[in-house]
């Protein structure tokens, strides 16, 4: 199908992209990056925006940069630049295996971290690994930058922190400094968007956690920190026990008659596949620790 | 025959043979391939009757502008229908060209010879002519018998006298998930007989095509309505087609029992996968979760509908009334593997949808007759 007619403008820098949305916030506006999400929705008729604001071609959001204890990532930078980045695997591992199972080769080709995050597609991909990176989302607007904790990102399904005046231009996450990283995702056989995915960042002293993040999306409205998986592993032994006992834990806080519920599968059925992938994620990740509680 | 069994319509097919005077040829048939290979099976079963190479002979189907009267393509008919029109045409074409090649050798139309497209007299191999110089001789048409018109091309509206019955059997290894309804493929093997086999490649793809839409069937595809009769899989994005990565590596092999009632003795290929794969597929997951007392489960079989179907299953089992023996009979029969053969008889090929109950009932008890037959 054909979108219906809308005015284009592509900007060049973020100044000019904000200035671009003062100038047109009486009208609907969107931001296009990668597209992906946005240009099935309007060719079937589910958006109609009136004017496009295309931010892709914006150098300062591009690329990827460590700088001492963080890495940084353009929001414009495209998942297949993060799936090639050494510096992504080494700093953010559990983001690294979300990035790696997002659609197909041509969807990583073109789709981008900070579209995907700041979409908030619950099905999406990336917002449990930028929920278990503890990642740092940073915008723009009209007063300046503001930094926006991953945890406090997500609102609800396609809704976030980000104002209408404003912009995410870059992701911040700490290092996981030689911690590891897993993604488990039951992906629809249809779209392949998560069912439920789970994404899981560790550090071990040897046999016990030291330090664990867990977050989940697919499952609620929009991506959740599955903070009791957190604390039943946090401080004690790794394997495949604690593990299980922890992955039980994993609707804990979480309301299932709020939980999605669609074709692809019922809240009950999420319920169940929250705690099946979040040992998935969490053995995937053990099993990359090298030590000695992969040893087991 | 058709009559017989009810059908509204004749189960016939064009097949036109015309061989140009420069020896090439075109033939038309009223099949109509969408990706079955057509243009290669049939351009290889004039070549045979011929003896001109495959790479002179072109194929026009589907246009109705071009084609003799046709029925089209449907219930893995072309080959034993289309493709027989086609041979019966081209032995039409050998016949009429003996003629002008016995003349033109001055020998009797007995004593001629056919080989590899060479007419040659019987005793006196010398004395020879190919096929493609007597098309050229036939247009030239100054030295040909009387009674023969100029030309060399031929028509048949091939009828056949019964339904053939390919049969084969496939068995499906799978291993299911209790804990997410997730089946895995171990193995998948589909042995055919669909007689000789004109391409054995095409052949095999055919199974390989015909199997993923079985699986699909079985595992992946459902047409959904919400309570306002509103088609909810009414895109991709809902609607699950297998893609590759939900089709298993098959086995596949063959065994060779020819049709006694079509002059190549082929028997179709098309639907032997979609008609075996369901119930091979649905069988082996079923009797996986025998352990969960399921005996029964409707497809599709996604990963929640299995799953409900291990927790239905114990709920019912006397000993299974509570989450608890759910989980520990999961955890008995993970990576329980299982197997589960499935006898396929093919729909008749030439059966129309119009008569489709009734086929299926013949092809149910002949299709055994055949099967026996074929595996003494």
């Amino acid at each position: 199908m054909y979108p219906d007619e809308f005015d284009y403008y592509g900007a060049d820098s973020v100044g000019e992209a904000l200035d671009l949305l003062d100038e047109h916030s009486g009208a609907e506006t969107e931001l296009l990056a990668g597209g992906h999400s946005l240009l099935p929705a309007m060719k079937t008729g589910l958006s109609s925006p009136d004017v496009l604001i295309d931010i892709s071609d914006i150098d300062a959001m591009q690329g990827i940069e460590a700088n001492g204890d963080t890495l940084s990532i353009g929001a414009m930078t495209n998942y297949s630049d993060l799936t090639e980045s050494d510096a992504v695997a080494e700093h953010a591992p559990a983001l690294a295996d979300a990035v790696r199972q997002v659609g197909d080769v041509q969807v990583r080709n073109r789709g981008t971290i900070g579209g995907n995050l700041a979409h908030a597609d619950p099905a999406a991909d990336l917002p449990g690994a930028a929920l278990a990176s503890d990642a740092t989302l940073v915008v723009e607007g009209p007063d300046g930058e503001r930094s926006i904790p991953a945890d406090d990102f997500f609102f609800g399904m396609y809704t976030t922190d980000v104002g209408p005046d404003e912009l995410l231009t870059r992701i911040e996450i700490p290092s996981a400094d030689g911690g590891v990283g897993a993604y488990a995702k039951k992906p629809s056989p249809s779209s392949g968007y998560a069912m439920v995915g789970v994404a899981a960042l560790l550090d071990t002293d040897g046999d016990s956690v030291e330090s664990v993040r867990v977050g989940a999306n697919g499952v609620m409205d929009h991506g959740v920190r599955l903070g009791p998986v957190e604390d039943a592993l946090a401080g004690g032994s790794l394997d495949d026990d604690a593990i299980a006992t922890a992955a039980s834990h994993a609707g804990d806080d979480l309301d299932t008659d709020m939980m999605m519920s669609d074709l692809q599968a019922s809240n009950e059925f999420r319920a169940q596949l929250l705690e099946v992938y979040t040992e998935r994620a969490l053995t995937a990740a053990m099993d990359r620790t090298g030590g000695s509680a992969a040893a087991d | 025959m058709a009559g017989q069994l009810g059908a509204q319509a004749g189960l016939w097919e064009s097949g036109l043979v015309r061989v140009h005077p420069t020896g090439k040829v075109t033939a038309f048939c009223g099949t109509a391939g969408h990706g079955q290979g057509h243009e290669t099976t049939y351009a290889q079963i004039v070549s045979d009757e011929l003896g001109i190479p495959y790479d002179d002979i072109e194929i026009v189907e589907g246009d109705t502008d071009e084609i003799p009267q046709g029925m089209g393509t449907y219930g893995s008919r072309s080959a034993a229908v289309g493709g027989s029109a086609l041979a019966t045409s081209s032995q039409k074409v050998v016949e009429k060209a003996k003629k002008i090649a016995a003349h033109q050798l001055e020998a009797s139309e007995e004593d001629m010879e056919f080989e590899n497209g060479e007419f040659a007299v019987a005793g006196a191999p010398e004395r020879s002519m190919h096929i493609q110089d007597v098309a050229q001789q036939s247009y030239l048409a100054h030295d040909i018998p009387e009674e023969i018109e100029p030309g060399l091309e031929e028509t048949s509206f091939y009828d056949p006298d019964n339904f053939v019955f390919p049969f084969g059997t496939h068995i499906a290894v799978v291993e299911v998930d209790p804990d997410t309804g997730e089946i895995e493929f171990e193995n998948y093997v589909a042995v055919d007989d669909v007689g000789p086999q004109i391409n054995p490649k095409i052949v095999e793809g055919q199974v390989h095509g015909g199997v993923a839409q079985g699986i699909g069937q079985a595992l992946y595809e459902g047409a959904e309505y919400d309570d306002n009769a509103q088609l909810v899989t009414g895109s991709m994005q809902d609607y699950t087609v297998p893609k590759a990565e939900h089709i298993p590596e098959m086995e596949t092999d063959s065994t060779v029992t020819p049709s006694p009632h079509n002059p190549l003795g082929v028997k179709g290929v098309g639907e032997a996968g979609t008609i075996a794969a369901p119930q091979a597929v649905v069988n082996a997951v079923t009797d996986a979760l025998q352990p969960f007392g399921v005996d029964h489960i409707d497809m599709p079989l996604t990963s929640e509908t299995v799953w409900r179907a291990v927790n239905d299953g114990a709920a019912a089992d006397e000993d299974g009334a509570d989450g608890e023996a759910v989980a520990d009979g999961g955890e008995q029969a993970e990576g329980l593997r299982t197997s589960e053969d499935e006898r396929s008889e093919a729909r008749p090929e030439e059966a129309p949808r119009n008569s489709e109950r009734r086929s299926r009932e013949q092809s149910e008890s002949s299709g055994s007759e055949e099967d026996s037959g074929g595996e003494d």
